[in-house]
C-alpha cells in the first residue's frame, strides 16, 4: 500500500541490547512492560502495579 | 481505524438517515465528498469526533440536543423525544464492528428542548438488530485506537492539528509522547526507581541502629543519583554538540556554494511563490469587496427603512385597532348595503351613515391604497414574505460573514506583504548580505560548538568523579553491613535493590533507543515523501528531542513556509506517524508486551488545498493517491476545479451534499457556486426547500 515503507519500525535495537542480560533480567524487563505499557496497564492502580512490580523484582531473584 | 461506512441520521445539517460507504481494499482508498461551503463539510468532521469521544468543543454537557437536525426537531411534537445518531462501522483486528452514538432529547415546550440521554453502542446486525451498551471498554478502545489529543491530526480542516504541527507546540509533543506510548515507557522507568528507592528504605530499616551504614547508605544514594543525572546531562550535550556540529558543516558548505546560480534561483522561485500567494490572497479579498457592495447596493436602503418601522407599526396597528387595516369586506358588499334601507346596525339609513359608507368604500376599499397598505403590513411585520426586518437580519448577517471574512484576509495579505518585501531585499542584497547573514550565524555556531564541547568534557569528569565514589562508598558499605541474623535478609534486600536499579537502567536505554529509532525512521520517511518534492530545494527535517518536523534549508529552519509547503509536510508527517505507530504495537506484540494490534489509520481531510498555488496542490493530490490506506477528501467548488484533474480519475467513489435552503436565499447565491463537474457532467448542487420546510439541510448523494 504505501509507495514507501521506510516508516516500519524494527526493535531489533532493544533486542540486541536485552540478549546481553541474563534470561532472568529479561523476563522481569518484559513483566515490567506489561504492568505499565500494555494496554492492561491503566486497569490498576499505580499502588497495585508499584506491588506487582516489586513482587516481579524478587521472584526473578529465585 | 478504517472504516467501511458512516451513517448519520437527523444530526447537524443532515436530516433523516444518510451516509457513505467507504471501500477497505489493501492497496489505497480514495473518497471524495463535494460540497459547496457552508453545507456541512466540517460537520462530518464534528460528527466523527462526537462519535469517538461523545462531547464537541462548544456543546456543553447537557446541551448536546443543540447537535440534533433542525429540521426534525422542528418536526417533533412538544412532549416527543428525538433521537440522533452518527454510527460507524469500523475495521478492528480483521473482523467489522458497528459503534453508535445516540443522542436522545425531548422537546419539552415550543421552544425548549432537554438532553434525555447520550449513549455509545455496539451494534450488531443480524436477523434483528441488537443494541449493546457500553460500559467502558468500548470507549477505552475507541481511545485507544484515535488518541483525542490527535483527532485533528487525521481528521482535520485545511491543515493538520490546525497547522500547530510546524509550530513547535508543546501540547502537540505531549500528544506525540502519549500517542507513541513514550509516557508509559517513562511510568515504567519511574516505577524501577521507586522500587529501588523502596529497596533503599528496607535496608535503612533492617541496619536498625547502625548510623554508620545508614550514613554510607545515604551518601552513596546522593552519588548514584548524581551520576544518573550527569549521564543524563552528558547524553543530552553530546546530541547538542553533533547538532551544533551538523550546523556548522551546513552552514560552511552554503557559504561555500554563494555565487552558484542555483542559489539565486532559489531565493527567485522563493519570492514568486510568494507573490503568488500574496496575489491570490489580494484578488479573494477584492472578490469580498465587491460582494459586499452588491450586497449593499441590493439591500434597496433596508437599513433606512428600518428606522422608520416603529413609527409606521404604530400607525398601522392602529388602523388595524380600528378595522381599518386589514380591509375585510369589499365594494360590492357596500353598494349592497346602501341598496337597503336599513344599515348593518339595523337602523334606518340617513345622509350620514350613506356619506360614511360612500367615504368608507372610496378611501379605505380603494383597490391601490388597501393592496398598498397590505403590502405595507407584510413588510413591516417580523415574519411575513416581504418582511423588512427579516431581510434585514438575513442581510446583517451575510455582511457580518462577509467583514469577517474580510478582516481575516487583509491580515494574511499584510503577512504576505511582509515576507514579499523581506524577499525582494533578500534578493536584492544577494550575495553579499547573504555572505555577511551567513559568516556571523557561522561565527555564532562555533562558539556555542566549543562551549558545548567544553561542557561534555567537564561532565565527563563529574560522571568519573561520581562513577569512583559509588564504588568506594560500596566497599565501605560492606565493611559496615550488620552481622548476624540480619545478614542474609539484609543481603537479599541489597539484591532486590540492586535488580531493580539494573531494571530501570534497562527501560531507560530501551526507550533511549526506541526513541532514535523514531526520530530515523520519521527523518527518513517525511524526507522521502518531502524532499522529491519541494521545488526549493529545502528538506524535511525532524527535531531529535520534539521528534516534529520543519523545513531547513542550509541548516537553518524556514519560518516562513508557503501553505503548499507546510501542507505537504504535516501530511508527510502525519502519514509516517501513523505507520510508524502501527509498527510500533505490532514490534511489541512480537517482543512479548501486550499493546494490542493497531488496523491502518484513515484520514478525513477537509479542504487540504486551501491557499494553494497549483503546483503543491497537484503534488499533494498526487501524494495522497496510495499513500496511506484510505483517504477521504471534502472539497468546496474552487480547490476541486484546482485539482479535479488529478482527483476524479483517481477517486474510488464520489459523493456530493445537495443543498436544500430558503427560496430568497437561493434567489439571493450564486448558483454557480454550487456547479459542479464531475466526471465531465455538470452537477447542481443548490434547491429550494420543499413546501412548508424552514430549515436548511444537506443530503449526502452518491454520484460516481
Amino acid at each position: 500500500m504505501p509507495k514507501d515503507p521506510t516508516a516500519d519500525l524494527n526493535i531489533e535495537a532493544i533486542q540486541d541490547l536485552l540478549e546481553n542480560e541474563e534470561a532472568s533480567m529479561q523476563h522481569l524487563f518484559k513483566r515490567a512492560l506489561n504492568f505499565y505499557v500494555s494496554n492492561d496497564a491503566s486497569r490498576k492502580t499505580e499502588d497495585q502495579k508499584l506491588d506487582d512490580l516489586k513482587k516481579a523484582i524478587e521472584e526473578s531473584l529465585k | 481505524m478504517i472504516f467501511h461506512e458512516l451513517r448519520i441520521s437527523d444530526f447537524l445539517v443532515f436530516p433523516g438517515e444518510q451516509g457513505i460507504t467507504i471501500p477497505t481494499k489493501n492497496d489505497g482508498n480514495f473518497v471524495v465528498i463535494l460540497a459547496p461551503n457552508n453545507t456541512g463539510k466540517t460537520s462530518i468532521i464534528r460528527a466523527l469526533k462526537f462519535l469517538l469521544y461523545g462531547h464537541l468543543s462548544g456543546t456543553v454537557s447537557g446541551a448536546e440536543h443543540k447537535l440534533l437536525n433542525d429540521s426534525a426537531k422542528a418536526a417533533t411534537r412538544v412532549g416527543s423525544e428525538l433521537s440522533g445518531w452518527i454510527e460507524a462501522a469500523i475495521e478492528r483486528d480483521g473482523d467489522r464492528r458497528c459503534i453508535r452514538r445516540t443522542i436522545v432529547a425531548k422537546r419539552a415546550a415550543s421552544d425548549s428542548w432537554r438532553t434525555s440521554e447520550v449513549k455509545l453502542e455496539e451494534v450488531k446486525r443480524g436477523k434483528s438488530t441488537v443494541f449493546i451498551p457500553d460500559e467502558g471498554s468500548l470507549q477505552r478502545d475507541l481511545r485507544r485506537l484515535v488518541p483525542e489529543m490527535l483527532f485533528d491530526a487525521f481528521y482535520f480542516q485545511g491543515e493538520p492539528l490546525k497547522g500547530e504541527l510546524l509550530g513547535d507546540i508543546g501540547s502537540i509533543r505531549k500528544s506525540l509522547n502519549s500517542f507513541l506510548h513514550e509516557d508509559r515507557w517513562e511510568q515504567a522507568e519511574q516505577a524501577a526507581e521507586d522500587a529501588r528507592e523502596f529497596y533503599t528504605n528496607e535496608l535503612q530499616k533492617v541496619a536498625g541502629k547502625n548510623t554508620d551504614y545508614e550514613a554510607k547508605l545515604s551518601e552513596e544514594e546522593g552519588w548514584k543519583k548524581q551520576l544518573v543525572q550527569k549521564r543524563e546531562e552528558l547524553k543530552e550535550t553530546k546530541e547538542q554538540l553533533a547538532e551544533a556540529e551538523e550546523h556548522f558543516e551546513e552552514t560552511t558548505q552554503a557559504l561555500q556554494d554563494l555565487g552558484k546560480p542555483a542559489e539565486a534561483d532559489r531565493l527567485l522561485a522563493e519570492l514568486r511563490e510568494l507573490t503568488g500567494q500574496r496575489d491570490r490572497v489580494k484578488r479573494g479579498r477584492a472578490q469580498l469587496e465587491s460582494e459586499l457592495a452588491r450586497l449593499v447596493g441590493n439591500s434597496c436602503g433596508i437599513s433606512f427603512v428600518l428606522t422608520a418601522l416603529p413609527k409606521a407599526q404604530k400607525i398601522l396597528s392602529k388602523m388595524q385597532e380600528d378595522n381599518i387595516l386589514p380591509a375585510d369586506v369589499t365594494e360590492g358588499f357596500v353598494d349592497r348595503v346602501l341598496s337597503q334601507p336599513k344599515c348593518v346596525c339595523g337602523n334606518n339609513h340617513d345622509s350620514k351613515t350613506r356619506a360614511a359608507w360612500n367615504s368608507y368604500k372610496a378611501k379605505t376599499l380603494s383597490a391601490d391604497l388597501n393592496r398598498g397598505l397590505s403590502d405595507l403590513l407584510d413588510s413591516v411585520g417580523d415574519s411575513g414574505r416581504h418582511s423588512y426586518s427579516k431581510r434585514a437580519r438575513q442581510l446583517a448577517l451575510s455582511i457580518g460573514e462577509m467583514r469577517g471574512a474580510r478582516s481575516k484576509s487583509i491580515v494574511e495579505e499584510k503577512k504576505l506583504e511582509g515576507a514579499v518585501r523581506d524577499g525582494e531585499e533578500r534578493l536584492k542584497t544577494f550575495p553579499v548580505e547573504e555572505i555577511r547573514r551567513l559568516s556571523l550565524l557561522l561565527s555564532k555556531v562555533a562558539t556555542e560548538r566549543q562551549r558545548l564541547s567544553g561542557q561534555v568534557q567537564s561532565l565527563e569528569t563529574a560522571i568519573k568523579v561520581a562513577d569512583n565514589s559509588c564504588k568506594r562508598v560500596a566497599g565501605e558499605l560492606a565493611k559496615l553491613a550488620p552481622k548476624g541474623a540480619n545478614s542474609a535478609k539484609l543481603e537479599k534486600i541489597k539484591k532486590a535493590r540492586e535488580r531493580a536499579e539494573k531494571l530501570r537502567q534497562l527501560i531507560h536505554d530501551s526507550r533511549e533507543r526506541l526513541n532514535e529509532a523514531f526520530h530515523q525512521i520519521l527523518q527518513k520517511s517525511v524526507a522521502a515523501y518531502y524532499d522529491g518534492s519541494a521545488s526549493d530545494g529545502s528538506r524535511a527535517k525532524i527535531n531529535r528531542h520534539t521528534l516534529l518536523p520543519a523545513v531547513e534549508v542550509n541548516g537553518e529552519v524556514r519560518k516562513n513556509l508557503g501553505g503548499g509547503q507546510s501542507q505537504l509536510l504535516a501530511l508527510a508527517y502525519i502519514v509516517s506517524l501513523a505507520r510508524l505507530r502501527k509498527s510500533l504495537h505490532a514490534e511489541m506484540q512480537r517482543l512479548g508486551v501486550g499493546l494490542g494490534k493497531l488496523d491502518d489509520q484513515s484520514f478525513l481531510l477537509d479542504s487540504p488545498f486551501d491557499k494553494m498555488m497549483r503546483p503543491y496542490a497537484v503534488k499533494i493530490a498526487e501524494f495522497l493517491n496510495g499513500n496511506a490506506r484510505q483517504i477521504v477528501l471534502l472539497l468546496a467548488k474552487q480547490q476541486w476545479e484546482l485539482v479535479s484533474d488529478i482527483i476524479d480519475p483517481m477517486a474510488d467513489r464520489i459523493y456530493v451534499f445537495d443543498y436544500y435552503t430558503l427560496p430568497e436565499k437561493v434567489d439571493s447565491l450564486n448558483a454557480n457556486d454550487f456547479v459542479f463537474t464531475i466526471r465531465d457532467k455538470k452537477v447542481l448542487l443548490l434547491h429550494k426547500l420543499p413546501d412548508g420546510q424552514l430549515q436548511p439541510y444537506s443530503k449526502i448523494l452518491d454520484i460516481a
